[in-house]
């Protein structure tokens, strides 16, 4: 078990407003939270829900920056995929993230220079209903699949997100090889399942949080505090033997679609494959999937879950 | 540990001596969803407000006007929580015939009229000291254009 000593923090912040005090917001936070099982895999049937609330997934890959790669290679990568996503974007950056663990995790940080040929650079390429997204940057490969419509539904990862991930990243490895680019060094890879709950659905303000997200008591020890404005949750997780970290992400959130004030449940792990190649990239996902799938089953109600037809 | 996860792509910063940067993203999500505790007291109250119009039934001015358009309400929601300024007062509010909704924004000298029309796209006044100074008409989803205007009304 972890031996971290710090389960439960709670912070009020409160604002000194027209002479009285009120709360503008109340902060739940158990960063450190880490546990550990024996294995990677429990026995028991991953579970499986008909009608999830997920809205989109993303799997990653951050490697090391391409010494070879320049500009141009961002559009003869697109002449390539163009036909699946005939429209791109220009967006700004992302930042490296990457877990650490024990000592990594205190070292200092070092600093480091390294100058910059090219200007910084992502690019977009969306499929034409707006439903599939591919990221690149160099240094981040990313597929992203999201809800376009009312009428679209989770298309399940064995039978669709997985395989398109693996299809795509292939594809990226090929057009390196034929520029005689080397072959990505993995850094860090990522899964992330972001779910909306809109209001209405099993809650209807933050007092009914412990309804949805049964770690959340919302119970105080005093009678001093009012009902909290909103509540934020951000618990981590350590996979077996370091293999990567779940950070479990709950809040009061506005969809900006429809204006919709919904709770956002992100699940995002993020970790190391043991090695460049396929076959274990594609065993991480698995198993950062798996932690994505039974993190959000054990986060979330029986009663949610009900809603969401939990089928085992 | 890493840094922050939860930082929206198109978020927009501003220093304690003005003047609107783009915040280096964290995030490679692509769905737009704010997240409520990040939001300023003048995002909450223009987001209320929104509410209120969407709220409106049809005919809410006795002329037949429609309801306000899912495409208005997307833009202007789109508007309030992508921009992440400190010090913005809150803008008002109110409903527009033909399904659009009106921002009105005073700032010092520099007062900002935001029509959001029923197709998504926006028409724009911006004012000094109550003559004006600029307008035009923005498709949707015009972003940098929408920062410009921000920039502008925070010289106010």
């Amino acid at each position: 078990m972890s031996n971290q000593s710090d389960p439960y923090l709670l912070t009020c912040f409160a604002d000194q407003f027209a002479g009285s005090y009120r709360t503008i917001g109340l902060k739940a936070d158990y960063n450190f939270h880490e546990c550990f099982v024996m294995a990677d895999t429990p026995n028991t049937p991953r579970p499986e829900f008909d009608l999830p609330p997920v809205i989109e997934t993303l799997l990653g890959v951050q490697f090391q920056r391409l010494e070879k790669w320049g500009t141009p290679h961002f559009g003869l990568f697109w002449q390539r995929i163009r036909d699946e996503y005939p429209q791109f974007e220009v967006q700004a950056p992302l930042q490296q993230q990457v877990e650490r663990f024990g000592a990594e995790d205190v070292a200092p940080k070092s600093l480091s220079l390294r100058l910059q040929q090219e200007p910084p650079l992502r690019c977009w390429f969306l499929n034409p209903t707006g439903g599939r997204l591919l990221q690149l940057q160099n240094g981040h490969f990313i597929h992203n699949w999201r809800l376009a419509s009312e009428q679209d539904t989770y298309p399940r990862y064995d039978l669709t997100i997985r395989p398109q991930f693996e299809t795509e990243w292939r594809r990226f490895c090929e057009f390196l090889a034929s520029e005689q680019i080397p072959e990505p060094k993995i850094t860090q890879s990522e899964v992330t399942y972001v779910n909306l709950i809109p209001r209405g659905q099993g809650w209807e303000s933050a007092e009914d949080l412990p309804k949805v997200f049964p770690c959340w008591a919302g119970a105080c020890s005093g009678d001093f505090l009012p009902t909290s404005e909103s509540v934020v949750l951000h618990a981590n997780y350590v996979l077996p033997n370091q293999r990567g970290r779940l950070h479990i992400e709950a809040g009061q959130a506005i969809r900006s679609d429809d204006a919709q004030e919904c709770l956002q449940l992100k699940l995002t792990v993020r970790g190391r494959p043991a090695s460049n190649s396929l076959p274990d990239l594609m065993d991480w996902f698995d198993l950062g999937r798996e932690w994505v799938v039974r993190g959000f089953t054990d986060f979330t109600s029986a009663p949610m879950h009900k809603l969401w037809k939990r089928k085992r | 540990m890493p840094q922050d996860l939860d930082e929206p792509r198109e978020r927009l910063a501003v220093g304690q001596r003005g003047g609107i940067a783009a915040k280096p993203p964290t995030t490679a999500l692509w769905t737009n969803v704010s997240s409520l505790s990040n939001a300023r007291e003048w995002q909450l109250d223009a987001w209320k407000q929104l509410n209120e119009v969407r709220a409106l039934p049809a005919d809410w001015d006795g002329y037949g006007s429609p309801v306000l358009s899912d495409r208005a309400l997307q833009q202007a929601c789109q508007l309030i929580f992508s921009v992440e300024v400190e010090y913005l007062p809150t803008p008002h509010l109110g409903p527009e015939s033909g399904g659009a909704v009106q921002f009105d924004w005073c700032n010092g000298r520099h007062a900002l009229e935001l029509h959001f029309l029923a197709d998504g796209s926006v028409c724009y006044l911006k004012t000094v000291n109550g003559d004006c100074e600029d307008d035009g008409k923005l498709p949707p989803g015009a972003i940098n254009e929408w920062r410009s205007l921000i920039e502008w009304l925070q010289e106010g």
